[in-house]
């Protein structure tokens, strides 16, 4: 599907089709973030046609982008939402929300994982939401963000130095053109 | 000419900075959110390392030159400067090779003054 194309997506729906999946901002794909707008136009079309629109937020979630979750960035709110990485600081675990009402499909006990749930690691995403929920954590890490890009700009030099992408938080170089 | 984004990988690698490659050719940097300014100083002069000596393998190759960031820059923007002002650059550039060649303490500060207007 390419990236940004709503016309594309549109035709890709048929009967089939139970939802959307997007990552606010590509990871693997090079920090691309999604327009606000696209992100708008999929929550539309996902609540014209009954679907439900579930975003990757694997490396998006948890401050990534200087907000506590990317999709706050765009005004758009996601009926289930993946969540890992940040989540641990660095220990594995990984997360899946959904709203209440897109939650209904999923009980308890119908969805079962050998190790879901584990208490280190529960405790550990405790931990780090303590750490990063904390009072001016979020104002701190924006003004290093901030920092950081000015530093970055600064060495604009090379030619293979492109444009810089990525939300607040997550700059990312294309060495390219 | 363009260098993969798997080459700067490794440039910031041999500086001790872990990146990772993805998508067209672009260098993820990632950064801990708890990440301070004596940090990000020090990944800044490590990705100035490594994009000098990127850029000296593939700008100014085989000139054997020791072109920092800044200068291949200056290098490269030459194509919207005026042909008078490119040869004053071109001619600048070169004492400032031959300076660097010589090591002079002088010549450092005789480069500073002169700036080149780019």
């Amino acid at each position: 599907m390419p990236f940004g194309d709503i016309d594309a997506v549109k035709r890709a729906i048929g009967p089939q089709t139970a939802a959307i999946l997007i990552e606010p901002i590509q990871g693997e794909g090079g920090v691309r973030v999604a327009p606000p707008t696209f992100l708008r136009a999929l929550r539309q079309l996902c609540d014209q046609h009954g679907l439900l629109l579930v975003f990757d937020e694997v490396q998006t979630g948890i401050a990534r982008t200087g907000e506590m979750f990317a999709y706050e960035r765009s005004g758009v709110t996601p009926d289930v939402m993946a969540l890992a990485k940040a989540l641990g600081g660095g220990f594995p675990i990984g997360a899946c929300l959904a709203t209440t009402e897109a939650s209904k499909g999923m009980t308890v006990g119908t969805h079962g994982s050998t190790f879901g749930g584990n208490p280190l690691a529960m405790a550990v995403g405790n931990a780090v939401l303590d750490v990063v929920m904390a009072d001016g954590f979020l104002e701190h890490m924006r003004k290093n963000a901030l920092l950081l890009k000015q530093r970055l700009a600064e060495i604009e030099g090379p030619p293979f130095f492109g444009h810089r992408r990525g939300a607040r938080r997550r700059p990312a170089d294309r060495v390219c053109e | 000419m363009i260098p993969q984004a798997s080459e700067m990988v490794d440039e910031l690698r041999a500086e001790k900075m872990i990146t990772v490659a993805a998508g067209d050719n672009v260098v993820r940097l990632l950064p801990p959110l708890i990440i301070g300014e004596k940090e990000i100083t020090e990944a800044i002069g490590c990705i100035d390392r490594a994009c000098a000596r990127l850029a000296k393998a593939h700008v100014a190759g085989g000139e054997g030159g020791v072109m920092t960031a800044n200068g291949v820059r200056h290098f490269l923007d030459l194509t919207d400067i005026p042909k008078p002002v490119l040869g004053g650059l071109i001619d600048s550039s070169r004492v400032m090779k031959a300076e660097r060649a010589s090591g002079s303490a002088q010549g450092a500060a005789r480069r500073k003054n002169a700036g080149h207007g780019v």
